[in-house]
This record gives C-alpha cells, structure tokens and sequence, in this order.
C-alpha cells in the first residue's frame, strides 16, 4: 500500500468507523479520530522523508484502482513537492484541531464524524491525480465544513453561524462548478488532443485510443491545447478557485466563515480550505492550461495587491479577534498570489512555502483564540487585556504567532514571503489585452504589506495581553500539562523547525514547482502553433 | 576561525533558547550565568580575532537553495571576519559584557530577571548576526531580529501600558524604515546581480554600473540608507528612541545608546562602496544628503536635550546627537573615523546610562532630575565615573569623545561642508550645556528626593570603572585604531587632529559649560527666566518639535480612517452590495417566477406551454 492510499483511508476508515460507536463513549470517539489523525501525521512525515527530488518521475507515491474505464475514471493518487507539502500542512493541522476539539461537548460523536469526513475529503484533493476525484473529494470536504459551523458554531459579530455557514457553502460550492465547468471543458478537448498520439505514463509509453476520454491528470497534462481554447478557459478554473483562495473581491465568505467556525474548523477551514484554492489554480490550472496562465496572471499581480494592502487595512479597523486573523489570512492568501503570478521558480516556490507557512500558523492563532474564547466567551480585544497574566503560556504562544504571522525571521513565513517577495522584483507582469507591462508595484505593495501587519498584530498582542489585567480574567486557567500545550508547541516548532531549516520543504516544493513550470513557461509560443 | 564566528553567534541563541524553555532553569541562578558567560565569550573571541586575523576571512551556507545550472538566486548565510565586523564585535563583547553584569545588581529582586536574560540574549544573537552578515538579506534578517528583540525589551515591564507602547513603536517606525530598506536591497540586487558585499564590491569596482542613471543608484544608495537611519534613529526616523527609555535602563544602555542603534552606522560603513565614487560612477548625491540628515538630528537632538528633566531622556537625545555626528562623518565619507566615533561613544555612552541606572537604583527608581540632586557625597563612585562619561562625551581633552569628535569635525572641514561644520561646532557646545545641567541638577545642590539615596553595590560600580577607564582612555587608541581600520578597504584617507580646530572646538564647549554653571548651578532661576522670555522657542522644545504630534495625527487620523473606511467599504460594498445584491436578485427573480408563472391556473399553463411549443418549432426551422 503506498503511503497516499494510507493517508486518505485513515481518516475515511475512521470515519467509517466512527457511524458504529454508542455515542455516549465519548473518549473512545476522541481517541479514535485522534489516532486516525496520527496515522495521518506519521503517514505524511514519512512522505516528506521518503520524497526523492532525483526521480524523474513527476508523481511518487502513486496508487490506480479502477473506477469506471469506459470513462476513463480511476482513483489516481500520487504526490509531487507541491502535493507532499500540503498534505503534511494538512496533517499538522487536523493533528492538533483534533487535539484542541476537547472542549465540543455537544453531538461529540457527529462532530467527529464530519471533521473526519472533512479531512479525508482534502487529503483526497491533494492527493488526487484524476480530475473527477479531484471534485469528488472537494465537495467531500465542503459539505462536513457547512454542518460543522450550522451546528457548532458561534455567532460572528452581527452575523448569525447560520449565515455564516450558508455563505461559506454557497461561495465554495458556486466556485467549485464554475470549475467544474473549465474542467469538463479540458477533459474533452484535452482527451481528443490526446487520440493517438503516443505519451509518457509512470515511467511507460501510452497511447490513448481515438474515441476514449480519460480524467487522468497525468496525461492530460501532455495535450498541448489551442492557445484560444486555454486563454477563454483558463478565466473560468482560475474564477472558480479564486472563490475559494479567496481572492478579492471574493473574499467576504472567508473572515465571517472563520469567525463562525468552532476552533478546530476555524483551523482547518484557515490552514487547509483556502489553500486547495491555491493548490487548484497551481495543479490545474497551471497544469493543464498552461498558455491561459502565461497569458493571464498579471492581471492577477495587480489584484493581489488589493488582498494584500485592502485585507490589511480591514483588519485594522477589527476590534473582534477572528475576524482580525480572518482578514489577516486574506491579506496573506495575497502574496501566495503574487508569488504564483510571477511564474518564475523563486516566486511559486515562496507562494506554496507560504501556504504551508501560513497553515500552520493561522491554524495556531485559531487553536490559542478558541482555547481563550472557551473561557471567556468573548473574542472582542478590548474586552481581553493583560492577559499575559493569567495565560502566560498561552499568551506567549500567542506573541510568537503575531510574529509569525508578521515576518519575523526565524519563522517560516519569513522565508518564505522573502521568496515571495523577491520572486517578484524582477517579474514583468503583462496585463494582458493592454499591452501594459507593470513591474515593481506589487512588490512594493508586498513589503508595505509586512509594514500593515505589524501595526494591527502588535496592536491586538498590546491590547490583548499587555497592560493591566482586567479582574474578570484573573481565574483563567493556563494550559497545563503536556496533552494540553503539545498541540500549540508542536505547531510553533513546526514553524520555527521549517523557519530555520526551510531547504528541508523548499527543496521538494521547488522539484514540483520546476517541473510545472517547464510546461507553463514558453507556454504560449507552443500553443499558439496548434490549432 | 571562522567556525569559532559561527560558535560565537549562536551561543547566545542557545542561552536564549534554553533560559526560554526551561522554567525551573529560567528560576534559578543559573540563567543570568549562562547568559553573561556567552556575551563574554564573544569579548574573547573578539580578542581571539583582533590579534590573529590579518586578511579577511568568510563562510557562508546556502539557507535557500534555489539554482538551476542557467541561473536562479541562493539565499545565503554567512559570517566575514575582517577588521570592520572585529571593531564591532569588540564594542559589543566588552560592552555587553559590562552591562550583563551590571544587570545582575540592577535586576536584583525582580521576580522575572531569568526571562530579562534570555530576552536580552537574543539581543545579543540578533546583535552579532549584524555585525558578522556578509550579505544584505542576511543583514535584513538579522535586522528584523533585532527590532523584535528591541521591543520585547523595551516591554519588558508589560503590565505598564507606556512600555507597551514603546516597544510597539519601536517596531514599527523601523518597521517603516525597513520597507525602505529592503526595496533598496532588492534594487541593489538587481543592479549588480548579488546579495555578497564583496560581490557587490567587486561589481561596482569593476564598471558593471557604469550607464546606469545617477538617479536610479542615488534612489537605491539613498533607500539603504533610510535601513540605517530607522536603526539609529535619524531624523525623521528619531521619535522611538526616547520613548525606548521605558526598558529597564541596562537595556537602554546596551541596545538603545551603545550597540544596537550603532548598527545603522556599522551597516553604512560596511556597504561603504554604495555611497561613494567607486568603479567610475557616481551614487548620485546619497551622501551628501545622509552628512544633510545626520546634521539636522545632531542639532535638534541636542536642542531637544536641554528642556528634559528625565536622567535618561536626556541621555537619550545626547545619543541621538551623537549618532548624527557619526552619521555626518559617513556623508563625508570618513567611514573609519565614523567607526571610531562609535567605539568611543559606545563606551562613554554606557557608562553614562549605567551611572543613570546606578543614580536610579540607589533613589529607589527616581529619574526625574528635579527630584534628584546632591548625589555628590552619597554616590561617589557613581558620581566621578559620570564625571568621566560626561567629559568624553563633551569632548575635553585628553577624554575619548576629545579624540573622535575631534576626526569627525576635520573630515566634515576636509570635504567642504562648511554649513555642517559650523552646525556640529554648535552643537558640541549645546552637548556641553545639557550635560552640565543634567550633571549639577542630579550631583550638585540640595537632595530633592523622599527615599534615601545609597551607592550602588560592587557589581554594579565594578562594571563603570571599567567603562571609566575605557572612556577615558580609548582616545590615545585612535591612532592605533586608525591603523587598524586602514587595512580595511573602507579607510578612505587618514586623518590626524587639527589643532586649530581642536582649540575653536574646546573654546565652543567651555563656553558650553560656562552657560551650564551660570544657568544651572550659580544662578539656576535665570534659567527660567530665560525660558518665559522665549515662549515659543521653549513650547516648540518641549513638544519635540511636534514631530511625534505629526506622526501621531497620522496613525490616528489618517491612517485610522483609512482603515475605518475599507471596513465600512467591505460591509456595504461588498457584503451588502454585491454579495447582498446578488442574494436579492436571485430572490426576486425567484419571486417573479412564482408570481407570475406558478399561478395555479390551467389557461395561463396552456398558453405559456403553446408559446414554449411555438417558439421551439420557430427555432427548429429557422436553424
């Protein structure tokens, strides 16, 4: 069994499982999803071990199980960098969200169920090689997230969890269709593209047969479609997951969502959702329409900067903590943008590093915001306040994820914006249809960005936990003992292992990231000789 | 050699790491040892280095490795041994080790004094990563290291809503100068293809600028330079460095007057080959406008200095001044005499901030000189090695700052800044004035205090005899110290002292002292008078110019409304407009719908099925 067949039947096994346990036996529900979870983490290190940036071969780890041939359909699973690196993100994440979820008393069995059906659902998308699975697994993953928020939820400021969960599912469904749409659209064209022609596959020649359609990513990869075709389609994958990324101006599901979300959704629903969003405009839309990326991302440099600068400012003028982390993760969705917009090696690789770097880190100010909304039923700042005192663990957690999350070398978001970030000085981004070329601007609008996140994350650190300590807060209890700090500890190492050693993750991200690359480079000259 | 640099550099990392993590270590005794003995390992290493390195030595690690065989960029680690970064690391070790140990007495009784040790390791890390970087982004990092390690400092006393504040802006003024800083460094990058100063170096020196615009190279000179300045807190960069006087004072003593805000100074010199006439082209007029903004701060930092009555603001606007002479003798382009400078101060200053804290700590945590005084004959030790301090910084012969102060006034003549020679001649004389005030309000007089004030004990006087010897002693080195820098490249030409310009300066300072007795201790109700006569003048020093009112109206006001105005943006634009739009029409349309077509009646169904029947048939034959 290779390693992605296991990852992905962990947690559906146990959600599977799950269906026959007395409900009432609440620890051994815990007990298994947390070693579900486990299998998952342990899984997906060995993965990150056992990567080899040598191999000529695209996808490791690869599994085929018939589905339906006269469709072409079968589960594919493979890895490459880019895959390998969010599944370990996302392992990292639902390890510690199933850690934190102690404090769900409610429905324990349910919730269980859903997050483990949740999680399957995106190891499934990262780890999918065949274009119907992909959407398969996505909408796994969206419907366990809509009933984990209609149920467990909170109200988000003036908005009610119902609300919040029925525009999170409308936007992540609406996206996902219209993706659906380009997809349908490439597998025709891209299987007819194919007929007869003889192409590489694991290693062997493969020839497809004329008049047979296949949802194999692999191969579709290898049609090189008309340069029309891939620049009308290519608008309509990218609109699709740009929903989820969130992109602006699509965003406004996202900060409402997380605010809405109880603690270890907020975490996956931050660290993990919003990256398939990413990950989908990389593997597909890079992937199979690499022409219609050459042609259209700049337009998408320019765009970014408004997450960037605009999510920044929102932020500052929050006074709830989630929706600060919430705006803050749409401002940082804006640099894996600008970072993928450049379309050069240095660039993509910082944008996935980000995805990773960001995960981790937003899954951990949700972990250490739900921990003290647990006791204080607040999140408002200004009804916080020196809480330092009383939470000197957490509250020091939560200093260094303010940092984190404002690039303070160390941390493996620094690293990795600084890819970013330098990725795009020398990048020429061509808007296209107007002949404009603009060049500096994003990045200048990056750097300021950091300049942005400082001011509203030092702000909430100053008025959350410095300063007198308000009595209400003097009998909030710390996180104790080993079970209760591994989850945050081992996401602050996670960031600060990956921080100080980043060739670890970088070198693998970079093999996948150069091999997509290859094809969406020059992309636009191949393309436009077929017709 | 350099093994023992990367040894150097990290020891205090893991002091940090280890005081940090280990709470029973973080209670004990154990952690301040821990934490002076790697400061003064680096004092040793610096000796290790300063009498075995000859030629420059260097090491560097790939962090991020990104390079294809055609191309693509590394982002390096690395340390350079040469007499540049020794100089510093000697400043640093032998300072730093001074004050860890003053620390000990001063920190006495404070229940958290573990967790002051690592954080104030982690200075130390973030310090000497400054000063051993062979590479701008290396530079950077350590850079932001240091910022972060500055504002946890100066919060220390977290429960103190003003220390929080400093330490926020702090971070982020040079948060903003960093913003400059880096696209400088991108710019740099661009033009000469490397991060490596000595790549950079051999770029320029070899004409691979030669055509590009003076414009473009004095806008990157120019940017880099707004790094250092946030740093060292240049105008109009200045505002966070008196309010860092919030930290514990060790801390202001270490980082706020005599290593860390000496690291823009440091930087300047080490990318010396962005400022000057090198390889054939001009870095436009870079220079000349950092000799313009190390002058002005000169000036009104020592402006500002005379209306403080807080021991420690006004040492830290004399640290502003001086940071802008060392700033003026890098426009001129005397990089070695600017690093002397800032060896000289960097031991006076500390002694005088230490002789603060020591006047502090033995008042029971007075500062404010109106409620000091006549500390003369209860503080002896402390009031003699302040003397000391006060002399080398005011320049009198034969004390460091006489020496160094001395270069920076004949470099400034040599290159022709006459305006900037006069303004710096001033100012040492100002710099005398608000020293002899601050001298005679906190020694002379009668004690104005409640508590009763007590010498400080030995482990707090040991450390300012030492930098009392230094300081007064470090002048007669700066012929070695000359020698030394000019087999670094960065030496442009050697200077010697000009007596006639030591004799004007020496005159300009005496009369500064001469004011200060009048004024202060003779016939100290003239001083007030003098301050109702001018109003204006004194109501524009008190406000600092209104430099940080300005500031603050921006971050409040505009910056504030900016954000309140996106927000309103997103929730009645976005959410309710489009978002909220979208939802209405669908609703109606939904409506409509039903309204006008699920009508229950059979004839309406007819019809509409008759015009579906027609309209498809019209379709059919038409195409």
């Amino acid at each position: 069994m290779s390693l992605s067949l296991l990852i992905l039947l962990a947690p559906a096994t146990a959600t599977a499982y799950l269906f026959t346990v007395k409900p009432e036996r609440k620890g051994h529900i815990r007990r298994v999803a947390i070693g579900a979870s486990l299998v998952t983490l342990v899984g997906a290190i060995l993965m990150w071990t056992s990567y080899d940036p040598a191999s000529t071969e695209k996808y490791q780890f690869l599994t085929e199980i018939e589905w339906a041939p006269s469709l072409g359909l079968a589960l594919r699973l493979g890895a490459d960098g880019i895959s390998m690196a969010m599944v370990l993100l996302t392992a990292f994440v639902i390890f510690t969200g199933t850690l934190i979820s102690r404090a769900i008393e409610q429905h324990v069995k349910e919730h269980y169920i859903l997050l483990m059906a949740l999680v399957t659902g995106v190891f499934g998308v990262f780890l999918s090689l065949d274009l119907f699975f992909f959407y398969f697994f996505y909408e796994m993953a969206v419907i366990p997230m809509f009933l984990l928020i209609g149920v467990w939820g909170s109200q988000a400021a003036k908005y009610s969890k119902e609300y919040a969960t029925m525009k999170l599912t409308l936007y992540l469904t609406a996206g996902a269709v219209l993706a659906l749409v380009g997809l349908l659209a490439v597998y025709f064209k891209g299987s007819e593209a194919l007929w007869g022609q003889t192409v590489k596959l694991a290693g062997e020649s493969f020839t497809l047969e004329t008049g047979t359609y296949t949802f194999d990513m692999r191969l579709l990869e290898q049609a090189v479609l008309p340069a029309a075709f891939q620049n009308a389609w290519f608008p309509v994958v990218f609109l699709g997951f740009a929903c989820i990324i969130p992109m602006w101006p699509l965003h406004s599901w996202s900060p409402i969502g997380h605010a809405a979300a109880p603690s270890a959704v907020s975490m996956l629903h931050a660290g993990v959702l919003m990256k398939l969003g990413a990950y989908g405009v990389l593997r597909l839309g890079y992937g199979l329409l690499p022409a219609g990326a050459e042609h259209w991302m700049g337009w998408v440099a320019l765009l970014c900067c408004m997450n960037i600068i605009y999510g920044g400012m929102v932020a500052m003028a929050q006074r709830d903590m989630k929706f600060i982390i919430g705006f803050s993760s749409s401002s940082h969705m804006g640099y894996v943008l600008l970072g993928l917009a450049t379309l050069g090696v240095t660039g993509v690789t910082g944008a996935v590093f980000l995805m990773f770097a960001h995960g981790i880190m937003t899954a951990l100010a949700f972990a250490l915001v739900g921990y003290i909304y647990d006791q204080t039923h607040t999140r408002v700042i200004d009804d916080w306040g020196g809480l330092m005192k009383p939470l000197p663990f957490v509250g020091t957690c939560f200093v260094i994820m303010a940092f984190a999350s404002a690039g303070l070398p160390g941390f493996a978001n620094f690293a990795s914006e600084l890819l970013v970030i330098v990725g795009s000085w020398n990048a020429g981004f061509e808007l296209a249809g107007t002949g404009i070329t603009v060049r500096y601007l994003p990045t200048i609008a990056a750097i300021w960005g950091l300049v942005v996140t400082g001011t509203y994350m030092l702000r909430a650190v100053r008025t959350a936990f410095y300063g007198e300590t308000n009595p209400r807060w003097e009998g909030l209890r710390d996180a104790r003992g080993w079970s209760a700090k591994l989850p945050f500890v081992l996401l602050v190492l996670v960031l600060a292992y990956t921080g100080f050693f980043p060739h670890l993750i970088v070198e693998p991200i970079e093999n996948g990231v150069r091999a997509v690359l290859e094809r969406v480079n020059g992309a636009s000259a191949l393309a436009e000789a077929v017709r | 050699m350099t093994d023992l640099a990367w040894i150097c550099l990290f020891a205090p990392l893991v002091a940090a790491v280890w005081i940090g993590v280990s709470p029973r270590f973080r209670a004990g005794a154990g952690a301040p040892r821990l934490a002076i003995a790697t400061v003064l390992f680096a004092f040793v290493c610096s000796l290790i280095f300063l009498f075995s390195v000859h030629e420059p030595l260097q090491s560097s690690i790939a962090w991020m490795d990104l390079r294809t065989p055609g191309g693509g960029i590394v982002i390096e680690l690395g340390v350079i041994l040469d007499q540049l970064s020794i100089l510093m690391l000697l400043v640093v070790g032998a300072v730093g080790s001074a004050i860890f140990i003053f620390a000990l007495g001063y920190m006495k009784g404070d229940p958290s004094v573990g967790r002051f040790y690592a954080k104030f390791a982690l200075f130390v890390f973030s310090m000497l990563g400054i000063v051993f970087a062979n590479n701008f982004l290396m530079i950077f990092i350590f850079w932001e290291l240091v910022g972060v390690s500055s504002y946890l400092l100066i919060g220390y006393y977290w429960q103190k809503p003003s220390a929080v504040e400093a330490g926020k802006k702090a971070f982020l003024v040079n948060r903003v100068a960093d913003f400059g800083f880096l696209i400088g460094i991108l710019m740099i990058w661009q033009l000469t293809g490397s991060f490596r100063f000595d790549d950079i170096q051999q770029a320029v020196e070899a004409g691979a600028l030669t055509g590009t615009s003076g414009w473009t190279l004095g806008l990157a000179a120019f940017l880099i330079f707004i790094g250092a300045a946030g740093k060292s807190a240049q105008f109009p960069f200045h505002v966070w460095l008196p309010d860092a006087m919030e930290g514990p004072t060790p801390v202001s003593a270490l980082m706020h007057a005599a290593t860390m805000v000496a690291a823009g100074v440091y930087m300047v010199a080490r990318t010396f080959f962005c400022f000057g006439w090198t390889g054939g082209v001009s870095w436009g007029d870079a220079a000349e406008v950092m000799a313009l903004f190390g002058g002005l701060t000169a000036f009104l930092a020592a402006t500002m200095a005379l209306v403080q009555n807080d021991i420690k603001k006004v040492l830290a606007y004399s640290t502003l001044s001086q940071l802008g002479y060392m700033v003026m003798a890098l426009g001129a382009g005397a990089y070695a005499v600017s690093m002397f400078h800032l060896t000289t101060h960097a031991f006076f200053k500390a002694l005088l901030f230490l002789c603060a804290g020591s006047v502090i700590y033995g008042c029971h945590h007075e500062q404010d000189m109106r409620r000091l005084g006549g500390l003369r004959k209860k503080m002896p030790v402390t009031f003699w090695t302040f003397t000391v301090g006060m002399f080398a910084l005011t320049g009198i012969f034969p004390f460091a700052g006489f020496w160094s102060k001395d270069l920076i006034l004949d470099a400034l003549h040599e290159r022709e800044f006459h305006g900037l020679f006069l303004l710096s001649t001033l100012t040492a004389g100002l710099t005398a004035l608000y020293m002899a005030r601050a001298w005679f309000m906190t020694f002379f007089g009668k004690y104005r205090g409640r508590a009763e004030p007590h010498e400080s004990p030995r482990v707090m006087t040991g450390p300012l005899v030492f930098l009392a010897i230094c300081s007064a002693s470090a002048g007669f080195f700066y012929g070695g110290a000359q020698g030394y820098l000019s087999r670094w490249q960065g030496m442009v030409s050697e200077l010697d002292i000009n007596v006639s310009i030591a004799i004007v300066s020496s005159f300009v300072v005496l009369i500064g002292y001469a004011a200060g007795w009048y004024f202060f201790f003779r016939k100290p109700e003239k001083a007030e008078t003098v301050a109702r006569r001018f109003p204006a003048l004194h109501r524009l020093l008190l406000h600092k110019y209104y430099i940080d009112d300005f500031y603050l109206w921006v971050v409040r006001s505009v910056q504030q409304t900016i954000a309140v105005f996106c927000r309103l943006f997103e929730e009645r634009v976005i959410v309710d407009g489009m978002v909220g739009g979208t939802v209405r029409a669908a609703r109606r349309a939904g409506d409509g719908l039903r309204k006008r077509f699920q009508t229950g009646r059979i004839t309406q169904y007819a019809y509409v099925f008759l015009a579906g029947i027609t309209l498809l048939v019209i379709v059919m034959v038409v195409l």
